[in-house]
């Protein structure tokens, strides 16, 4: 598996490095498809980690309402982490930044629930 | 979805590429130009397929929407 994730990185390198000064958008192209295929080599064994959360989580109500959205976050994240890097790399630094910004808006509006979650039960306490 | 995938655009980069030559040097510039844009346009293509199975792999790993 690392081997593989390892001969994809250096392929994609060496392709993308010969095509930059001819071809900069089938480049960028290659690039991109180079990033989905580590990507979705490495998802299963990260499937395999998320199942072991929620495993543990499955016998108590309250863990597993807050796991949920912590998951949630996690995936949204990637999305944001992978396109953000692509636009950045062909020099879309712009437009990276504000792909980050909305998915910190989203994130923070994913976290309200476990936010009002915790005043409450603050001033119930206080 | 394999390795293999790279070479293809590879493959398609540097055909794009000496196509584009050969034209310009017969003065077709404006045939060269539609070779390269058909060229971006098959590899967005594959690029686009690749993207979208991983997006929905993540909707249905994260749970998300």
């Amino acid at each position: 598996m690392l081997i593989k994730i390892i001969g994809i990185g250096l392929a994609t390198v060496f392709i993308s490095s010969i095509l930059k000064s001819t071809k900069p958008e089938i480049s960028i192209l290659i690039n991109m498809a180079g990033s989905v295929l580590i990507l979705c080599l490495i998802f299963p064994s990260l499937k395999d980690i998320l199942d072991v959360c929620l495993a543990f989580a499955d016998d108590s109500d309250l863990i597993k309402s807050m796991l949920l959205p912590v998951i949630k976050i996690v995936g949204v994240s990637f999305l944001t982490e992978f396109v953000a890097d692509t636009l950045e790399e062909s020099g879309n630094k712009n437009m990276a930044n504000r792909i980050v910004f909305a998915g910190k808006i989203i994130i923070l509006v994913m976290c309200l629930p476990i936010i009002k979650t915790l005043f409450k039960s603050l001033f119930e306490i206080l | 979805m394999s390795i293999d995938i790279l070479f293809k655009i590879g493959a398609i980069g540097i055909l794009v590429t000496v196509i584009n030559q050969v034209l310009s040097h017969a003065g077709k510039n404006e045939i060269a130009t539609f070779v390269t844009l058909a060229g971006v346009v098959i590899v967005l293509v594959m690029v686009m397929e690749m993207v979208a199975n991983l997006f929905s792999t993540v909707q249905t790993l994260f749970g998300l929407f």
